[in-house]
């Protein structure tokens, strides 16, 4: 039994630190490719540019010059940009703030110090240390939280939000990022050779966090098929969304369980049968049934994040904040 | 001090120095630590207030300045406190909190005190922390004072004084904790040849003074939690700090409810009983429907369990009228009245504005008093008349004209200085010291306490809102 | 003297359904001398159990819960009472004792709550101009000088419904020269303080020839005549009180008093309608 407000707070810090490590890694890899190519280059727009703009939720726009690099980087971390990483660390660090009680001393304090190291990262200091450095040092907190998270708290209600805001996170994340490039793909097929091929499929890992393991795992060599199956269905990757759906669903039950969410809860519905989509679909192409399927399993996401909402949070207040906020500012501790 | 460089830049003044006898030689106890100190050099010691620093920012331990968070400045240099002075305290702020406890049950109650003349029932009816929807409730547990925070000073010639009292909501007690963990794992070298009493089974000391306001027939085990009005006080570290100490809940008032005379907290899976609730929310904002309507911090209703005896509030409400500066003056009497004993620890000369003749007084010797406002707190609302300007003091003359009742003024007192490392040398600083009395069924004070420190050369304002810092604080076994 | 009864129904309606609501009536007369209390009570629609405590000032306090949503709140406050007109004060001083009387330091002390500002009624320059204004002679004693200032505010003071709202401070009601009862009382215990007599807030009903209605909930004042006591006056009708008034609540404004105060979440107000009614009873057999 927890507070709905903790509970909200648990499952925004697996959110957010997953959706700030998601970013800051399709950046890094994507300013990598477009330090060689340029972003005119259709390649490195399609493979660069749009997942970014994707999955960040930043919009579209028109890719910037390649001389500008830190500009290229700056809406994915500045602060103004609202889905930006350095928005996402603090979102994460705020809601960690309030639950500090409750979260081990180490996963706290390396949010925290994320949060002030990049909380005032600008375009000179991009320009000064590089995107590298930036992306670096959120992977790694990110997963030090996660680590920390899985291998020191009790794995009770509150890490199962934790975990539940993670993997959520991550099947939508990773879907996204797949559904963008398949879209950029087939349409640029045939416009392109196949060594540009390679390199997106490449990108795509990359971002996805997967090449390497995928290199080892897949025999065959790299081709949309393959990556798209890998990317999918690999159950035994935590990087597939597969893996991250069932996580999902795990978390979703043991709340059930646990009576921390209504039995008949939606949310584990569209879990269950997101999971049957997946086993439904069988092998997986790089094709147009792929994309139905990606567009369908979005779908029971976003039917996750609402049901959960109206069955936990629904009670955890929201508006009145600059009130609260002047009001809290001012009482007496004397 | 000789041939060390670290105190190059030292200077006595004729101040009260914790470290250093009048002639410059180190005081008994402090006799090791200097030694220690002499050993070390700057650049050693400037690396480990950095290391402090950064763990003071890492733990989010910090305020806002500007804009940019600041971690609270923490003097390395302890502050030590000789085994006998410290009995002797103890003493001195156990009796203190009793009789101010036995006050509010009896402001509250049967007005023995007002009847008698030991305190007028004017100072009481016009006391803003006077709450008259308290008259004829009797807490849970009957104590009123469940944690306080009575701030020492040490005048000129080495004399311990009450400055002032805090039973409302007394912060730094994680300070206290904290400064000592830091301590430890930043200069452990200088707790060698010292036996100082432990402070870590404080938060445990103020689980059992909460438990005590438990409704009687849940003494047993009674459900206690943290009230805190959330991550934009100033103090919700310290909040956290606590509950994760203590084990128990940190809330926010929308995380409460109240139903059949009982609270209750709001769980994903329905709702939990709270037996003590540790509220670090003002009075005015704690029940929307008693007190300031629109409260976003409070719960509906709250009052009412309260009243009905269904819940432990600490401190209880109301308790503002024994820290009210103006009733400060009628404490010693409060003492003599209650426990028929003679006042321990004396206090600091007080004039009240509201006796016409202590008004004009005060009015004309302005420039070498302290003048706070009777419910002020954090260093806020009050004038040293030694170190204000012309206007600063006509301006705080005719507020004190407006309204005498809200003032009170003292005797400047020349805190006592002690070390502090500052800009690569050691410097002296004035200093006070904050004990924390917790009071259950029996009250237990917690050894030592905060001691805060005036950062600025000269200044008196130790307060961590107006520029002070911190030392961890050693009674010495 | 007749039996009264009385029915206060205050119907609050909101624009969408309310929760959690929770409300402090101070709606329930105590016998206080004067009024004989037989029977007082107070019941809440949608159903709600009622506690009643005693406030600092001696008033009864009915507290209540709604936690259910409902859009519609109906407080219903009932009493059955007699109520005589006060009695004529006995003095023990004479006039000019009366006014050094209220200087002497121990009636300071003892009545320093009913002299001290209060939320509504703090002493003002727009106060002071008022009473250099009325200048009410002092010569046949405090007693006589709080009918001639009741009359005074209410000769100045333009009874008016509209011009002022429920947390208007005093300064503003001098200033604007127009209000309604509880506006009369605020700045007639403003001019009480601030010449040193002890005055405080009296809400409760009114009935009978003095107003148009059937019956009205309604504002007056208590001021302390040294060596005599507490006098009922009511500046919205001056002169002696009778019967018609029926005490309910005391303190030392209306922030003390008001006859239904709380909290609840959800929709806006929709509007609050206050009706009272007052009846005679035949005598009891």
């Amino acid at each position: 039994m927890m507070l709905a407000r903790v509970a909200l707070a648990f499952f925004s810090i697996g959110r957010d630190v997953e959706g700030a490590e998601s970013l800051a890694r399709l950046m890094e890899v994507g300013h990598a490719m477009a330090v060689e190519t340029g972003l005119a280059n259709g390649t490195a727009q399609a493979s660069v540019w749009q997942p970014v703009m994707a999955l960040s939720g930043l919009g579209g726009g028109a890719p910037p010059a390649v001389d500008a690099l830190g500009a290229l980087a700056l809406p994915v971390i500045a602060p103004e940009g609202r889905g930006g990483v350095q928005a996402r660390v603090r979102a994460a660090r705020d809601h960690a703030n309030a639950v500090r009680d409750l979260l081990p001393t180490d996963l706290w304090e390396s949010l925290n110090e994320i949060h002030l190291e990049i909380a005032d990262w600008s375009e000179e200091r991009l320009d000064q240390a590089g995107v590298y450095a930036f992306c670096r040092s959120v992977r790694r907190a990110a997963n030090l939280v996660h680590g920390v998270a899985d291998q020191m708290m009790c794995h009770d209600e509150g890490w199962q939000f934790l975990r539940l805001g993670r993997s959520l996170e991550r099947a939508a994340g990773q879907t996204r990022l797949l559904d963008a490039t398949v879209r950029a793909g087939l349409a640029a097929r045939s416009a392109t050779g196949p060594e540009a091929e390679v390199r997106a499929l490449r990108a795509l890992l990359s971002s996805a966090g997967a090449y390497y393991d995928f290199m080892r795992k897949v025999s065959v060599s790299i081709e949309p098929d393959a990556v798209a199956h890998y990317l999918v269905m690999e159950a035994r990757s935590p990087r597939s969304i597969r893996c991250a759906l069932n996580e999902v669903h795990d978390s979703l039950a043991a709340l059930a369980a646990a009576g921390a969410i209504p039995a008949g809860s939606a949310a584990l519905g569209a879990a269950r049968a997101a999971c049957g989509d997946l086993d439904a679909a069988g092998d997986v192409a790089a094709d147009a049934r792929l994309r139905a399927l990606l567009e369908t399993v979005l779908a029971r996401c976003d039917g996750i994040g609402a049901a959960i909402d109206t069955d936990c949070f629904a009670r955890s207040p929201d508006g009145l904040r600059g009130a609260l906020h002047a009001q809290a500012e001012h009482q007496t501790q004397n | 001090m000789e041939g060390n460089a670290l105190f190059a830049e030292y200077r006595i003044d004729g101040h009260f120095d914790e470290m250093f006898t009048s002639a410059g030689r180190p005081r008994p106890a402090y006799r090791d630590l200097y030694a220690g100190l002499a050993a070390t050099d700057a650049a050693t010691f400037a690396s480990r207030c950095r290391m402090a620093e950064r763990s003071y920012m890492t733990q989010g331990i910090t305020f806002s300045s500007a804009g940019r968070e600041q971690p609270f400045p923490f003097d390395l240099i302890p502050r030590l406190i000789p085994r006998d002075d410290w009995r002797l305290l103890e003493k001195g702020l156990v009796q203190r909190v009793k009789a101010l406890d036995l006050f509010l049950a009896d402001v509250y109650g049967p007005r023995r005190a007002i009847r008698d003349g030991v305190v007028p029932n004017r100072l009481v009816a016009t006391c803003p922390g006077y709450q008259r929807e308290m008259v004829g409730v009797e807490p849970a547990g009957g104590r009123w004072i469940h944690i306080a925070g009575i701030d020492l000073v040490r005048d000129r010639g080495g004399v311990w004084r009450v400055l002032e009292d805090n039973v409302r909501t007394p912060s730094g007690l994680s300070y206290v904790l904290q400064n000592r963990a830091f301590m430890k794992r930043v200069l452990p070298e200088a707790f060698a040849h010292h036996g100082v009493e432990p402070v870590d089974h404080a938060p445990l000391l103020l689980l059992d003074a909460l438990r005590a306001a438990a409704p009687p027939d849940r003494r047993d085990a009674p459900t206690v939690a943290v009230l805190t009005p959330g991550p934009y006080n100033a103090a919700y570290s310290e909040h956290a700090f606590l509950a994760r100490e203590m084990g128990v809940p940190l809330v926010q008032g929308h995380d409460l409810s109240v139903r059949d005379g009982r609270v209750w907290i709001e769980t994903t899976a329905g709702r939990r009983p709270v037996d003590v609730i540790y509220r670090r929310v003002d009075d005015a904002f704690l029940d929307p429907v008693t007190f300031r309507s629109d409260s976003l911090l409070g719960v509906a209703g709250l009052m009412q369990v309260y009243r009905e005896g269904g819940v432990g509030l600490a401190n209880a409400v109301g308790t503002g009228v024994a820290d009210d500066k103006a009733v400060y003056v009628y404490v010693p009497d409060i003492i003599r009245y209650f426990l028929e004993e003679e006042p321990i620890i004396p206090q600091v000369p007080t004039y009240l504005l509201e006796r016409p003749e202590d008004l004009e007084m005060v009015l004309d010797n302005l420039h070498r008093l302290v003048v706070k406002a009777v419910d002020g707190a954090g260093g806020y609302g009050m004038l040293i008349g030694p170190h204000a300007t012309e206007a600063e003091r006509a301006a705080f003359a005719s507020r004190i004209r407006e309204n005498p009742r809200g003032y009170i003024a003292q005797e400047t007192v020349d805190l006592s200085r002690a070390p502090v490392f500052l800009d690569g040398g050691i410097r002296a600083r004035h200093v006070d010291l904050r004990p924390f009395v917790l009071y259950g069924d029996t009250p237990a004070v917690v050894p030592g306490g905060l001691t805060r420190v005036a950062l600025r050369e000269g200044s008196l304002v130790v307060n961590s809102s107006q520029g002070g810092g911190s030392k961890d604080t050693w009674v010495l076994s | 003297m007749p039996r009264l009864s009385i029915r206060h129904r205050t119907e609050l309606h909101y624009a969408g359904p309310a929760t959690e609501s929770v409300n402090e009536v101070r709606l329930v007369p105590r016998d206080s001398g004067r009024v004989i209390v037989h029977h007082a009570d107070v019941t809440v629609l949608p159903a709600a159990r009622t506690s009643s405590h005693m406030d600092a000032f001696g008033n009864v306090v009915r507290w209540f819960q709604v936690v259910d949503p409902h859009e519609r709140l109906v407080v219903d406050a009932e009493a059955i009472v007699t109520a005589s007109a006060p009695g004529r004060l006995v003095h023990s001083l004479t006039p000019s004792e009366q006014w050094a009387a209220l200087a002497h330091p121990a009636f300071l002390d003892g009545l320093a709550e009913y002299l001290a500002p209060s939320v509504y009624v703090h002493p003002a320059p727009e106060v002071a101009a008022l009473a250099r204004e009325l200048d009410v002679p002092e010569g046949g004693g405090v007693e006589t000088w709080l009918l001639d200032l009741a009359q005074g505010v209410s000769d100045t003071v333009a009874y008016e419904k509209g011009a002022t709202a429920v947390d208007t401070p005093v300064e503003v009601v001098a200033r604007l020269r127009r209000g309604v009862c509880q506006d009369l009382a605020h700045l007639t215990i403003a001019l009480c303080r601030m010449r040193g007599v002890p005055a405080r807030y009296v809400s409760g009903w009114l009935y009978g020839p003095a107003i148009e209605g059937p019956a009205e909930s309604h504002a007056w004042i208590e001021a302390h005549v040294p060596g005599a006591g507490w006098l009922e006056i009511d500046p919205t009708h001056p002169g002696r009180l009778d019967g018609h008034h029926v005490r309910v609540a005391v303190g030392r404004d209306y922030a003390d008093v008001p006859p239904l105060r709380g909290s609840y979440r959800g929709a806006p107000p929709a509007g609050m309608t206050v009706s009272v009614e007052i009846e005679e009873l035949p005598a009891a057999a």
